[in-house]
């Protein structure tokens, strides 16, 4: 399968696991983090069920993601979208669940279990830290952004592969937060930074700011890639944003969060 | 009577399972450490925990495995209410401040998502299939009543079937999958379980109806919140539907609910009243009561032991409670 092919196949897939008319009605449609899905196919191709794997991961991905869109206060003129993120949210970690269930898949239950509560541990801790500047945040972002894909790799025994593509996941995201950046739009990421790292306080700080990790951070990959060849299992430099912009039903992360 | 009174022999087993969930919502992260503890720690009539002891009374009783299931099921209720606190915009939960009162919404998602994850965790140690089957069919059911309470809001147009699926799903499916839960972990014969799943759903139903009917009938010192608060957020439950069965009511409720983005509270207080003093409340009495007669039923099949006799006790609990 080529990488758009990969793409179109478990969007679809997703979608129409989550189909529910009532939340298609009233809510715009879960992003997919096309990213980390391909990563995830790439870890776990080589499995016997590795379609679930995928699926199932995204799905508690989506849910979570889903969770963080409510504001820390319910806005008076859209409760009903806000009531109907929770209960979607809710719904996706429903949907991982019996799928894994149905398959009698206890082990990656527990798994993707284990990577929510870890993570929910990590973002409680996060959201309200302050951090002096922008590295500090980073690690810490990295870990959470990465966390599952963290679990799924130690469970399919890749965990060599960890270095390459939490960096890569990593600058990934930070390409798309410079362009959105660049198009005016506020992100859950851009409101992080501005919140809670010291240092940054506009939009033009974050974004040299970015651009200088993205250059780090390339040159970390350049430097993992050299060392160990084997360990790159995704091209450094594809094109996801073209890939965003061919499948048009996605956005690549998410582009709401937490409010003021 | 009080409920606890029905099975005191369970004292000591219920005590473990309250410790084990304690343990179980330990987080190293202080504050979703505090906000995981903060609905446990008010308190709750535990019925699922019950529910699954009781049942498991009927097969081999293994409390090692069976506390992996009733306090699975019951941190899968609590995270549900966590949620629902928020859904609701709630700040008073058993007496206590709901988390996202104690501290926002977005911690209570996180502590909600957290407590699922952990039930999850524990419940993995069932090794039984079925089991996982069961669970995770009730929580997607479980969801997709919510949803569709939200979807009903403010509808006058629902009839009874509408209602009884949305509470089955909300409600009932929970606590008979409790005692289902309980009957297939302690390996009982297909036709125990079967009775015991029944027994719960009906007690499920007949307690959400209860539920709806105390909304009208309790003072608001009882509820913790406005006599009628269930209607005022667009709830048309089972009082409601027989109250505009009378079509001064059903008038009124239509006028009030004509802009249902500004609901006037002082219209809708007469609307209260004029529907906790009709014989709306003694027709959803009623199904109640037949919901409940069904439950005794389930437990004729049964043979009789104490756990019998507490199940019979709790249904008759459910069905007198005053709140």
């Amino acid at each position: 399968m080529t990488y758009i092919d990969t793409i179109n196949y478990y969007t679809n897939l997703i979608t129409q696991t989550i189909n529910q008319s009532f939340l298609n009605k009233h809510l715009d449609e879960p992003e997919l983090e096309i990213h980390k899905m391909i990563t995830l196919h790439e870890l776990v191709q080589d499995k016997q069920n590795y379609e679930e794997l995928v699926q199932t991961t995204m799905l508690v991905q989506i849910a979570l993601n889903t969770h963080d869109k409510i504001s820390i206060n319910f806005e008076e003129e859209n409760i009903r979208k806000q009531q109907l993120t929770v209960l979607a949210g809710d719904y996706y970690s429903g949907i991982y669940y019996h799928l894994l269930a149905k398959h009698n898949n206890l082990a990656f239950i527990r798994l993707l279990a284990d990577g929510i509560n870890e993570m929910t541990q990590a973002k409680i801790g996060f959201y309200y830290s302050d951090f002096n500047d922008l590295d500090n945040f980073l690690v810490e972002f990295k870990e959470i952004e990465c966390k599952l894909i963290e679990k799924v790799t130690y469970f399919v025994n890749k965990s060599d592969h960890l270095p390459y593509v939490t960096t890569w996941i990593l600058a990934r995201r930070l390409e798309y937060e410079l362009i959105q950046l660049r198009k005016g739009k506020r992100t859950f990421f851009h409101r992080l930074v501005l919140e809670n790292v010291q240092s940054i306080q506009n939009n033009e700080q974050l974004e040299k700011k970015v651009r200088q990790h993205l250059i780090k951070i390339n040159r970390d990959l350049d430097q993992i890639m050299t060392n160990n060849k084997k360990d790159v299992v995704i091209p450094k430099d594809l094109d996801l944003f073209n890939f965003s912009t061919l499948t048009k039903k996605w956005n690549m992360v998410l582009e709401e969060g937490l409010s003021q | 009577m009080k409920l606890a009174k029905t099975y005191t022999f369970l004292k000591k087993d219920l005590s473990l399972i309250e410790d084990a969930l304690e343990e179980t919502v330990y987080a190293d992260q202080p504050v979703l450490h505090d906000a995981s503890t903060q609905l446990l720690k008010a308190g709750g009539k535990r019925l699922r925990p019950v529910f699954v002891l009781l049942a498991s009374k009927f097969g081999d009783y293994n409390l090692n495995r069976i506390k992996n299931v009733a306090s699975s099921l019951e941190l899968i209720h609590m995270a549900s209410l966590v949620h629902d606190d928020v859904i609701d915009d709630s700040d008073i939960r058993r007496g206590k401040p709901t988390v996202k009162a104690k501290w926002d919404n977005q911690v209570a998602m996180l502590t909600g998502d957290y407590i699922f994850a952990k039930a999850l965790q524990q419940f993995t140690e069932i090794d039984q299939p079925r089991a996982h089957q069961i669970l995770a069919k009730t929580m997607m059911e479980l969801t997709i009543g919510e949803i569709e309470q939200i979807k009903d809001k403010y509808n006058l147009d629902q009839n009874l079937r509408v209602y009884l699926r949305r509470i089955k799903r909300k409600t009932a499916l929970l606590i008979s999958s409790s005692c289902q839960l309980g009957a297939i972990v302690a390996n009982t014969d297909n036709e125990t379980e079967k009775a015991l799943f029944r027994y719960g759903y009906f007690m499920g139903m007949s307690y959400q109806i209860i539920d709806d009917i105390l909304d009208f009938t309790a003072s608001e010192k009882e509820l913790g919140k406005p006599a009628g608060s269930d209607l005022l957020q667009g709830n048309i439950t089972l009082p409601v539907l027989y109250a505009m069965e009378n079509r001064h009511i059903r008038h009124e409720l239509e006028e009030a609910f004509a802009d249902t983005g500004n609901i006037n509270p002082n219209l809708m207080v007469p609307i209260i009243s004029k529907i906790s003093k009709s014989d709306a409340i003694a027709k959803a009495r009623g199904v109640s009561d037949q919901y409940l007669q069904k439950a005794y039923d389930s437990l004729s099949l049964l043979p009789d032991i104490q756990a019998k006799e507490a199940l019979a006790n709790i249904a008759n609990y459910i069905g007198n409670r005053k709140i």
